[in-house]
């Protein structure tokens, strides 16, 4: 029970206190390029999902097995974690192309968008060193945390894209003065959305 | 001639063509009407700084508008009173001492960032008002945390202090926090409250002076068919189970801090919530799980602005989740 509990906060933590594009601003260029459209911002949530967990898995394995043990990790890891998250990614988009004509048309477009996407490598980064989020817990986590914490920022980060997709399309529609018409107006509109999303800040101790 | 251009006689629109005889000014009215009563007696009830903040609030708010709509040559919007409605519910969730100049500026942001530079009225994302009180909450909270120990009953008169036991600046909410994480130490008696809540609370923002009058105004406006009794009732029971599920005294959870104000005058606001009546209830619910939760489990005592707006901004999303069927189309089969 307690386990489950653990698992919960750090899933509810990543996902909504600790949003990754409305509370910690990582991501924006997708989130302000990706939200005109509400077909593209869904595709592209289900890709960063799908992404995020196989680059946590890779990176953490390779932190573990390769890097920490080589007595690197601590300067080498964000070079090497970018190496791996796209490389992966550009091979998971031949592989797709060649075995699953379906999935790839789902979200084919966006696997090499994502390679360039920083919430990736955020994510990748915390699985391996979560030291900057606050929960009381041991340098490192265990491969099931790193799953949990990483479907959490990737699940937050759809929710807050879709939700702001929503947002954008009355946005569009609405008479905003000229000079602010398009992304000054979005810039607008996110901000007072984090503002909402400060609220969450400090529950449940996250 | 002149005159048909001011009162048309044949207007000339999109359908649907039946037009009803309200005017945005007129519900604008029956809300300031609804809150009169609160407003006025939390006036005669906390003295010269709640009229202070009140003409602060609206004063900037009104102003503000006409400013806008001079600098932006556009048609002064003023007459719809939405200026107003805004200042007023600014001001009821602001606590008395607030300064001047800081009630000032929340009118300002409520009004320029919040309703103006959407559009005007009928585009905002966000609830103008509470757009304007999470701006100064964010950006002044070591003031506003300050305020109730410089003590606003000093400006009660000696007589009226001298009934009391103790002259406390914490508000109901925060001893009933503190309470419970001293795991009942204070021995704080919930059911006590009821009274002062209702009737005369003055710890706390000047809408939470009687809950009693919020709720009157709320069903007469939801009586007058002016706010959807669905919203109201969604926050009040979500936040009234889960506040009985963490234990706690739902009647308490429901009077105390800006629940009611929040549910019938703030989450009602005809632009920012959803338009379908399931949606509303969805809206409404979702108001009362993120307060409920944030007060028993955050570290602020009340969360009702951030509710609200956290829910206005995932309004738009449930409107696209519960789209009505169109009367005499079949749903067509999924692909």
């Amino acid at each position: 029970m307690a386990a489950v509990g653990h698992y919960a906060l750090l899933f509810i933590g990543a996902a909504l206190i600790n949003n990754i594009l409305l509370t910690r601003f990582i991501a924006l260029c997708s989130f302000f390029g990706i939200s005109n459209n509400m077909h593209t911002a869904i595709g592209m949530s289900a890709a960063v999902v799908f992404v995020m967990m196989m680059a946590s898995t890779t990176t953490w394995i390779v932190w573990k097995v390769l890097l920490v043990p080589l007595g690197v990790g601590e300067f080498l890891y964000i070079p090497a974690f970018i190496l791996i998250i796209a490389a992966l990614v550009q091979f998971v988009e031949m592989y797709l192309r060649k075995s699953s004509p379906v999935l790839y048309r789902a979200m084919g477009i966006y696997l090499p968008l994502i390679t360039t996407n920083c919430a990736v490598l955020a994510a990748a980064t915390e699985v391996a060193k979560p030291g900057f989020f606050k929960m009381n817990m041991a340098y490192g986590y265990s491969l099931g945390e790193g799953l949990v914490y990483t479907l959490g920022v990737a699940v937050g980060y759809g929710f807050a894209l879709i939700a702001f997709t929503a947002l954008r399309e009355r946005l569009d529609i609405a008479p905003v003065p000229k000079a602010l018409k398009g992304n000054p107006m979005s810039f607008i509109t996110a901000g007072l959305l984090s503002l909402a999303y400060v609220g969450l800040a400090g529950w449940f101790g996250l | 001639m002149s005159e048909d251009i001011e009162k048309p006689r044949l207007i000339v629109a999109s359908s649907p063509h039946i037009v009803a005889p309200t005017t945005c000014r007129e519900i604008m009215l029956w809300v300031v009407g609804a809150l009169a009563p609160a407003a006025i007696w939390s006036m005669v009830a906390m003295g010269v700084p709640a009229i202070v903040t009140y003409a602060a609030c609206i004063g900037s708010a009104v102003i503000t508008e006409a400013a806008w709509n001079a600098i932006a040559k556009k048609p002064q919007s003023l007459s719809d009173c939405s200026a107003v409605v805004t200042g007023l519910l600014l001001a009821m969730c602001m606590p008395p001492m607030t300064p001047w100049w800081m009630s000032a500026i929340a009118g300002f942001i409520a009004i320029a960032l919040g309703k103006m530079i959407f559009g005007g009225l009928g585009w905002n994302l966000f609830n103008p008002a509470l757009v304007g009180r999470a701006f100064v909450v964010m950006s002044w909270a070591g003031v506003l945390s300050k305020l109730p120990n410089k003590g606003w009953f000093a400006t009660l008169d000696v007589a009226g202090t001298k009934g009391l036991d103790a002259i406390s600046g914490a508000t109901r909410l925060a001893i009933a926090s503190a309470d419970r994480a001293a795991a009942g130490g204070y021995g704080y008696d919930l059911v006590a409250q009821y009274r002062p809540l209702l009737f005369k609370n003055l710890e706390g923002s000047l809408g939470e002076v009687s809950a009693a009058l919020v709720i009157l105004g709320g069903i007469v406006l939801i009586v007058k068919g002016i706010i959807d009794w669905r919203i109201p009732a969604g926050y009040i029971g979500a936040m009234g189970l889960l506040s009985w599920a963490f234990g706690s005294d739902p009647v308490f959870h429901v009077l105390a801090g800006g629940v009611l104000l929040g549910a019938f005058f703030m989450a009602t606001d005809y632009v920012s919530s959803p338009m379908t009546k399931n949606g509303r209830l969805v809206y409404g619910i979702g108001c009362g799980v993120f307060n409920a939760v944030g007060r028993f489990f955050g570290p602020m005592p009340e969360t009702t602005t951030f509710a609200i707006l956290f829910m206005n901004g995932l309004a738009p999303l449930i409107d696209k989740a519960f789209v009505p069927r169109t009367f005499g189309w079949v749903k067509r089969d999924e692909e």
